[in-house]
């Protein structure tokens, strides 16, 4: 048997395709404007480069902020159930997880689990983009720098500039000034990693953090943030492979429990 | 400013010759700002926001017919009654007020806090942009000048959250305010006197008002008619306990909220007639949720009526409110008043005790009441889990938000704290959380079995 998770985040859309003991196909887009083309492209890109067919997939959980907003899938998660599910299977060197940090396009949360990798808590930044992928996207705009660079970027300062603002629109101008007064790019780079970070360690504070910590989502694939992350949380965490699918495989796997369920 | 003074000295007599005059005066010469132009326009759209709530509660399945009373009171019909009533009509904020002698001295008392998104813009212009959605609509109702606001001649706020507290001082530019001296440390002796000096006062600021003096017969009425209103309530709120839901919170607090401008006479009776009907309701195994629909407490800032986004949210997530403890709902008209002896101190010290001692609003300094009500309302409705809400800006819920998570935890309580406003945009990341709190009570429970 073979199921489907379809995440569906702001930025991008995933699909992981799932047989009960591994990942079979994968595939990512841009949302872009249209959740349901998207999810329709990453799904079908998914089966065609696995040379899967449609008939073999029985049953599609879907995910993330659009899971309403597409057409087709049995039914849908929240994107904290689809994390916290998607990482306690993957699991991490260090024991069973306690804490998943997700830092996606339009959200960041924390997740605190239980023995079995039940949700104890969690915690979501609120409707501002401060702390999430988005934030960052901008910065980079500002500075000229690709996403993938902010984070080898980073690990060359030596000094990072403090930055005081959280809200995009502030921050922005902050950088704008530095840039003016030839602060260097690494610096502010750095600095940007531990202003984001400092909004996510509060979150965790609420929920206390239990290691081990996992770190998941787009977020998660800048090395810069994870250091700064470190650093203000003292403890050491883990990313995994494949870090922007967590949530769906999430979603791949309570698709397969269901459809077991549904054969008994 | 004579003008002004002149209307107070109309309006309450010359307090100023006996004592410190308790009247705010205004900030300024000039007019404040109105806009009187656009009065039909909001009229409208509060209409129109109260008429959307009504259709989506019309439509679900076993609403108690006794409902459509408070259907019909809420989209109107009291404003004429109450003009032809030629009565005189005194506005207030809070739950403190007491009615009692308001009710002794023939005056109607209307409760104005307010629950509209649309009034929000034209104070934002008025009040800082860092002010609570509450004050900030109620206040739009006084610049726009919309019922029932329009028809008191005075408005009586407590000194309780510091919003309220500086609201005050922003609407006594526009209708004489009193502001009643709410003690904060309501434990202390001190704080009791000064409560009960402060109701002495209050009893002769409204006998003034209204032109007529109040005698202990009069009291002793208004204290009776008033404990039937409470007798109503608390029967209405123990057949909340039904294992099957009887009634939505929507529906509560649409019942509460009547009661803030209603003839308690008349609400009274028809509270009576709805809890009859949920009685039967009851027996016959009637519910307007299915039996293993998960029940939740709703705590925190006031959700008034027609502000009812996080109701809508949480019934969308198909889970149901079985209580909550908040202001505007189930402590409002909660708390008897106990006479002890029937003579005017002892009915004023009995009405004083009320609205002080049994209050549970997070304005007081050390708040342990609310905390030990919060965890037996748990217990006695059964709920499997808690929504606390804060209205953005409002902090003291959001202070107290910590105590209770602790508390919560320690009995094994789920809790979900969100954030938020009377605007509609953050919707859909409030749904996902509401949602994801859902799969986690539900992993739970299947864990526990
Ligand atoms: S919680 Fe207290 S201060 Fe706030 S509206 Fe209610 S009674 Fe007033
Ligand atoms: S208690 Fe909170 S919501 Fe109520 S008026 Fe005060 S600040 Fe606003």
């Amino acid at each position: 048997m073979i199921t489907a998770g379809i995440d569906v985040g702001s930025v991008t859309t995933k699909c992981v395709l799932f047989d009960g003991k591994k990942v079979l196909g994968k595939a990512l887009t841009q949302t872009k404007a249209d959740p349901n083309l998207a999810a329709e492209f990453v799904y079908k890109k998914a089966l065609e480069e696995n040379k899967i067919s449609k008939e073999k997939i029985s049953f599609i959980v879907s995910t993330g902020y659009g899971r309403r907003a597409i057409d087709y899938g049995n039914t849908s998660v929240t994107e904290i159930m689809a994390n916290a599910t998607g990482a306690y299977w993957v699991g991490c060197p260090k024991g069973e997880i306690k804490t998943i940090i997700d830092l996606g396009g339009q959200d960041s949360k924390v997740i605190a689990l239980e023995k079995g990798g039940h949700i104890r808590n969690f915690v979501m930044n609120d409707k501002c983009s401060a702390g999430t992928g988005r934030f960052l996207e901008n910065m980079a705009n500002v500075l000229g720098v690709s996403l993938e660079e902010l984070g080898s970027f980073s690990l060359k300062s030596k000094n990072p500039i403090a930055i005081n603002s959280t809200c995009t629109v502030f921050a922005e101008s902050e950088i704008i000034s530095l840039i003016s007064k030839r602060a260097k790019k690494e610096d502010i780079i750095a600095g940007l990693h531990i202003s984001i970070s400092k909004k996510i360690v509060h979150m965790a504070r609420e929920l206390g953090v239990r290691e081990p910590v996992f770190f998941d989502g787009g977020g998660s694939k800048n090395i810069g943030i994870k250091k700064a992350l470190e650093n203000a949380l003292g403890v050491e965490i883990y990313v995994p492979e494949n870090s922007q699918f967590i949530i769906a495989l999430g979603a791949a796997i309570v698709a397969f429990k269901l459809a077991t369920k549904q054969q008994k | 400013m004579q003008v002004l003074n002149n209307v107070k000295r109309a309006l309450l007599g010359d307090v100023t010759q006996e004592k410190e005059n308790p009247i705010l005066e205004r900030r300024y010469e000039e007019e404040p700002y109105s806009e009187p132009g656009k009065t039909e326009e909001f009229r409208k759209k509060i209409l129109n926001a109260s008429m959307q709530n009504l259709k989506s509660m019309q439509s679900k399945k076993n609403r108690p017919k006794a409902m459509a009373y408070f259907d019909k009171i809420v989209t109107g019909s009291r404003e004429e009654e109450i003009k032809k009533s030629g009565k005189k009509v005194l506005g207030y904020f809070c739950s403190f007020i007491p009615e009692e002698i308001l009710y002794a001295a023939d005056v109607i008392p209307i409760r104005l806090c307010a629950g509209s998104f649309d009034t929000m813009d034209v104070a934002e212009g008025i009040l800082p942009r860092d002010v609570c959605p509450m004050v900030k609509s109620s206040f739009g109702f006084k610049v726009l000048g919309l019922p029932l606001m329009e028809l008191c001649e005075i408005a009586v706020v407590p000194t309780s959250c510091d919003a309220k507290k500086k609201m005050g001082y922003y609407l006594a530019d526009y209708m004489p305010v009193w502001m009643l001296h709410l003690p904060h440390k309501k434990d202390s002796d001190k704080s009791v006197k000064l409560w009960l000096e402060e109701m002495y006062d209050f009893k002769d600021a409204v006998e003034k008002f209204a032109g007529k003096k109040i005698s202990k017969k009069a009291l002793e009425d208004s204290t009776k008619l008033l404990r039937k209103r409470t007798d109503a309530f608390r029967r209405f709120l123990e057949l909340r306990k039904a294992k099957l839901i009887p009634i939505s919170e929507k529906d509560f607090l649409l019942v509460v909220y009547v009661s803030f401008f209603d003839d308690a006479e008349r609400w009274t009776k028809n509270v009576s007639l709805l809890c009859d009907e949920i009685e039967k309701n009851i027996e016959r195994g009637i519910g307007v949720h299915s039996k293993d629909t998960i029940r939740l407490l709703l705590t925190g800032s006031a959700t008034i009526w027609p502000n009812f986004k996080i109701l809508d949210i949480i019934e969308k997530a198909g889970m149901a409110i079985a209580v909550d403890q908040s202001c505007v709902g189930t402590w409002h008209l909660y708390e008897p008043v106990e006479v002890e002896e029937y003579s005017l101190p002892g009915l004023m010290q009995a009405i004083a005790e009320r609205y002080l001692s049994p209050s549970i609003c997070p304005c007081f300094t050390v708040n342990d009441d609310r905390f030990d009500n919060l965890t037996e309302l748990i217990k006695a409705y059964e709920v499997d889990g808690v929504i606390y809400h804060i209205l953005r800006l409002c902090q003291l819920f959001d202070m107290e938000a910590e105590t209770v998570k602790k508390i919560l935890e320690k009995e094994n309580i789920p809790m979900l704290k969100v954030v938020t406003d009377y605007s509609k945009e953050d919707v859909g990341q409030l749904s996902t959380r509401i949602e994801a709190f859902k799969e986690m009570i539900l992993i739970r429970e299947e864990g526990e079995k």
